[in-house]
């Protein structure tokens, strides 16, 4: 068996605040491979933003992790030293944000700040780094970049400039490309660009995207595998057509029950009741037992583990485990 | 034909760019009626003049020119006081319920404060009718005497609904009432808004970014593009028959709920224009895949297009019916 790119196993990113600890992530175990798609959907407070930030290593106290492995080309990133880190970061995974407006310099040319990720990792010429530069927005589809290399963030828009962050985030060629929210922050027209942008820069470049979002649509046009969190969870993992055609857990048919669909009209949409609890306030036993409207009394003594129900798809759910049948008599 | 609440005509609102003469172009020249009881859905990208339109129908702000009639009353031509008695029968709903409720007043005050206002009620029928709003969008007796801060997003936007029904008015301006909500959320406020519509028979603007939302809560819709509408119809019509690129590119990049169905659409390339230097002709001509010399001069009006029903399209390519 081949080694996947990016492993991670059991992750437990913890914050310890005044209130208590708040468990963010709380065992969290998925793999990426070479080129793939992998999208993680979950509501506010479910985790996936931690998860990739945890990935990066770039989450700061109050928060730390506290179990777990990550392997990245088969090394392990929490057994790294600081600088190996940070050479690792940009070379070979890089990330772009939601806001890409906020994510650049205001006072420093579009050109300068791409060419600037060039330079901290490799010497190189001023006429290389600008040649590489307008390669790269030309790859982003920058209209014009002989001319726009030259401009300030400011004279760009959004889209274009969340173009300019992903041509930021390729410069140096990385293995993977963590992209949180990509497109939340921009028009439906814009984000079915910038969407189509990812796909086919994959394609060319083979960089596999960890794509962190809270919109099924976004993982129904863009992932090739998809997790679904729950505060802190993973409550399903499925190759993108499963989850779609045939979700499993409860949570993940409420999501997309919720969501009004242009192909069929419903007179009411499929709402799950209640709201996120608070990440102080963790159901005991399953975390969405108190919301589900399949719930038994085994989901309230523990935990469901993530188990395998058909190829590449795993749920955590007692729906689909011996115990349910007891505990259904 | 059914009556219309709300009528807007000719509506035209620029703003002053601060230290120049040239001005946003936020809304230009709009007609559109909102027929008593049904929801009218304005969907558009940012910038397109959507929540200006809101606002003016409301005469939160005051256009440049045109009218807003509510009930054949014209809000221009109201006195103050008059005004005031109109706005108890028209209010709005925000995007965001973190920024809208004062985190100072409990939501008992919340709700009773339109009804010192506006109605003259005893303190005991204030209270009363306090707890039939909790009722009505699905609060409980215990919240009463809670704070903002003590709710979730999805009971704040509760709240805040609550607040707008506190005096009795016939038309809500719902102004991307789910946007800032978790997706599981949102479904339970579009569901608590329609119920809301059908018990007490009210009319709802409802402005959004989201055509999936617009399509599932409208009974007609209105595209608009750059502070103008380049198409409306029913809601069934406009999504068997768009008319318009515009309309037809919107559609095509809602994201897919069938993984199986990517892929097959129509993509517009670059960005909104400026509304500040509108292109001439027709202001969404620079974006066009099926542009036309006689687009980048001539205006097109909205005109009724093929199949009726008042589906109308600003679009020389649109079938004159």
């Amino acid at each position: 068996m081949t080694v996947a790119l990016l492993e991670v196993e059991n992750l437990k990113t913890h914050f310890f605040g005044r209130r208590g600890v708040t468990k963010a992530v709380d065992g969290v175990t998925f793999s990426v491979e070479k080129s793939e798609i992998v999208g993680i959907v979950g509501e506010s407070g479910s985790g996936k933003s931690v998860t990739s930030l945890s990935v990066l290593r770039l989450v700061d106290a109050p928060g730390r992790i506290v179990d777990g492995t990550i392997r990245f080309e088969g090394r392990d990133l929490l057994a790294m030293s600081r600088e190996e880190m940070r050479r690792l970061r940009g070379r070979r995974i890089s990330m772009i944000f939601q806001e890409p407006g906020t994510s650049m310099n205001p006072v420093l040319k579009v050109g300068f700040q791409i060419a600037e990720a060039i330079r901290s990792h490799e010497r190189v010429t001023d006429a290389e780094a600008r040649r590489r530069t307008l390669e790269l927005m030309d790859l982003v589809g920058i209209p014009d970049a002989a001319h726009r290399i030259d401009q300030y963030p400011h004279q760009f828009s959004g889209g274009m400039l969340q173009r300019l962050m992903i041509a930021m985030g390729l410069a140096l060629s990385p293995a993977l490309l963590v992209a949180d929210e990509p497109v939340t922050a921009l028009d439906v027209t814009i984000q079915a660009q910038i969407l189509d942008l990812l796909r086919d820069l994959r394609d060319r470049t083979e960089a596999a995207v960890l794509l962190i979002t809270h919109d099924m649509g976004v993982v129904a046009e863009t992932c090739d595998r998809v997790l679904v969190m729950y505060l802190g969870r993973v409550v399903e993992e499925a190759p993108v057509d499963k989850l779609f055609d045939a979700p499993l857990h409860p949570y993940t048919q409420g999501l997309l029950g919720s969501i009004p669909k242009i192909e069929e009209k419903v007179e009411w949409l499929e709402a799950i009741p209640g709201s996120v609890p608070s990440p102080h306030d963790v159901p005991s036993g399953c975390r969405f037992s108190n919301r589900c409207p399949k719930v038994m009394d085994v989901c309230h003594t523990a935990e469901p583990p993530l188990i395998e129900h058909g190829p590449g798809h795993r749920v955590a759910c007692y729906l689909y485990t011996t115990e349910a049948e007891e505990d259904r008599g | 034909m059914a009556d219309a609440l709300v009528q807007i005509r000719d509506l035209v609102k620029q703003f002053p760019v601060e230290g120049s003469r040239s001005v946003v172009h936020a809304i230009s020249d709009v007609d559109l009626d909102v027929m008593r009881g049904e929801t009218l859905g304005l969907v558009g990208e940012s910038g397109c003049g959507k929540t200006t339109m809101g606002r003016l129908v409301l005469r939160l702000i005051e256009p440049t020119s045109g009218r807003v009639l509510i009930d054949d009353r014209d809000l221009q031509k109201l006195s103050r006081s008059e005004l005031r008695q109109v706005r108890s029968e028209m209010q709005i709903i925000f995007q965001n319920p973190f920024a809208s409720l004062n985190p100072r007043m409990s939501v008992e005050e919340i709700l009773r404060r339109p009804m010192e206002i506006h109605l003259s009620l005893s303190a005991a029928e204030r209270s009363r009718r306090v707890s039939v709003l909790l009722e009505q969008v699905g609060l409980r007796e215990e919240h009463r005497k809670r704070y903002p801060h003590e709710f979730s997003g999805g009971q704040r936007q509760r709240i805040a609904i609550g607040r707008a029904l506190a005096v009795e008015p016939k038309f809500l301006v719902l102004d991307e009432p789910t946007s800032a909500l978790d997706v599981s959320v949102q479904a339970q406020i579009l569901n608590l808004l329609r119920r809301l519509q059908r018990e007490l028979g009210l009319t709802y603007l409802f402005i959004s970014h989201d055509l999936s939302a617009v399509r599932h809560m409208s009974d007609r819709i209105a595209v608009m593009y750059l502070g103008k509408i380049v198409e409306t119809s029913t809601a069934d019509a406009l999504f068997a028959s768009p008319q318009h690129p515009y309309t037809k590119a919107l559609m095509s990049a809602i994201p897919v709920t069938n993984p199986g169905l990517r892929g097959e659409r129509v993509r517009l390339i670059g960005d909104i224009p400026s509304p500040i230097s509108l292109p001439t002709g027709c202001a969404f001509h620079t974006r066009c895949p099926f542009v036309m010399d006689r687009c980048r001069e001539e205006r097109p009006e909205l005109i009724e297009v093929i199949g009726g029903g008042g589906h109308r399209a600003a679009c020389f390519l649109a079938e004159q019916a």
